[in-house]
């Protein structure tokens, strides 16, 4: 078929879909013609009487069937007729297509959104998912070091041997002037009790002080004494002359 | 050096008590009666009888120095000190308080009215100096004597009548202190 020949048809049929649409028409009949004419009518009569269900009708007819191979629109379009109901909920036809194309979980949030793990940037170093609870432990505490495995029982409470003699070399290790350890018995006090008597009993040492001398660095002077006044400097040689001078006040 | 010999001599025949190289006659009073003729007579007639007791006693200092012009103050104290102590009024001294001239009188009989114008008129009849002579203090034991110009003595008196003591009194008679 040619360019001019499809043209021309296309022309002839919205020539006739004008002429259609400008007359009376009522639902029965729209659906009536809608089975008996060509496809291409019943999608565009139903385009004019859902005003709003034709274009999700479109999608959905696309993902159902996808790849079909068909060239032409007016092939694709040969759905069967809507019911009435559907005109009734505005809600329904959006659960009807949902089931048809995806079964709905059964309940609970949706499984898409629990999985969801949002990528990291690629400028970003570290991870944006939070650290796990063992790791951010780790880092606030420190990580326990492992403990070697004990071989040997928890020592026992009560008396404890006392030590063996020992045997120094008296002269190599100066052990000769230490005092000798008593065995603690359990019927002794408190050690810090133990430390009070011991500090008291014992003698102290002497502590041999070395006074540390602090000289004061005073320079000679000639200028230290300052006379006031020139009240004994007056010797008279005489009687007389120490009278006058009282009498002279 | 005081020399006291034949300082006073008694003429029992004639009963008479005569002092010094020029035999003044002298009279021997008891003290409670000279405390008495302090307190009875009027202020006037016990200086006079001060200074009258005081000049017999600077003159006969004076004839026993010779030259009291060129006497020390050692001399001059020594020979007056004896004088007053065979009168009997006390053991004499002197102070120097700066150029304020202070005599001492220690375990004198005379009340203070009295030896004040005593002290003076021994010192100016010893001296030839007129002076004049205010009492500064006076305990049991010790009398000190301000000799000075009449000014002088009148300002130090206003000053210990004022409540000043008579040594800041003294200090301030040089130009200082309070």
């Amino acid at each position: 078929m040619s360019k001019a020949q499809v043209i021309a048809r296309l022309e002839a049929l919205l020539e006739r879909v004008k002429t259609r649409a400008a007359g009376p028409r009522a639902p029965a009949a729209v659906a009536a013609v809608a089975a008996s004419r060509a496809p291409e009518i019943v999608a565009a009569v139903a385009a004019a009487e859902l005003q709003q269900e034709p274009v999700i009708a479109v999608s959905i007819v696309e993902e159902v069937v996808p790849g079909d191979g068909l060239e032409s629109r007016e092939r694709l379009v040969a759905a069967e007729p809507l019911p009435e109901p559907v005109a009734e909920s505005p809600q329904e036809p959006d659960i009807d297509l949902t089931s048809e194309a995806e079964p709905l979980p059964p309940s609970g949030p949706p499984r898409a959104m629990e999985e969801a793990v949002e990528p990291a940037p690629i400028s970003s170093r570290r991870p944006v998912a939070p650290e796990p609870q063992e790791r951010l432990a780790e880092i606030a505490f420190g990580a326990e070091e492992p403990q070697p495995p004990r071989h040997t029982p928890p020592p026992e409470s009560g008396r404890l041997p006392s030590a063996p003699e020992a045997d120094y070399d008296l002269d190599v290790t100066g052990v000769r002037e230490a005092a000798a350890v008593v065995p603690r018995l359990a019927e002794e006090p408190d050690a810090t009790e133990v430390s009070a008597r011991v500090r008291v009993d014992q003698p102290v040492a002497p502590r041999e002080l070395v006074p540390q001398v602090t000289r004061p660095q005073l320079a000679s002077s000639d200028a230290v004494a300052d006379v006031i006044v020139d009240a004994q400097r007056f010797t008279p040689p005489t009687f007389l002359a120490l009278l006058d001078a009282s009498l002279a006040l | 050096m005081f020399d006291p010999t034949h300082a006073v001599r008694f003429d029992l025949p004639s009963g008479s008590v005569l002092a010094g190289n020029e035999g003044d006659r002298v009279l021997l009073v008891p003290t409670a009666a000279l405390d008495d003729l302090v307190l009875s007579a009027p202020p006037e007639a016990v200086e006079s009888l001060g200074r009258a007791l005081g000049s017999g006693i600077g003159r006969r200092a004076a004839l026993r120095m010779g030259d009291a012009q060129s006497a020390s103050i050692e001399q001059f104290v020594t020979q007056l000190a004896g004088e007053a102590a065979i009168a009997g009024v006390g053991a004499l001294g002197i102070e120097r308080w700066g150029k304020a001239l202070v005599v001492t009188v220690e375990d004198s009989p005379l009340v203070g009215t009295l030896l004040a114008p005593l002290v003076a008129s021994a010192v100016e009849a010893a001296s030839g100096r007129r002076a004049w002579c205010t009492l500064l203090s006076r305990d049991e034991r010790l009398a000190r004597i301000l000799i000075g110009s009449e000014r002088a003595v009148a300002r130090v008196r206003e000053w210990i009548a004022s409540g000043l003591a008579w040594g800041e009194a003294l200090a301030k008679l040089h130009g200082g202190g309070a």
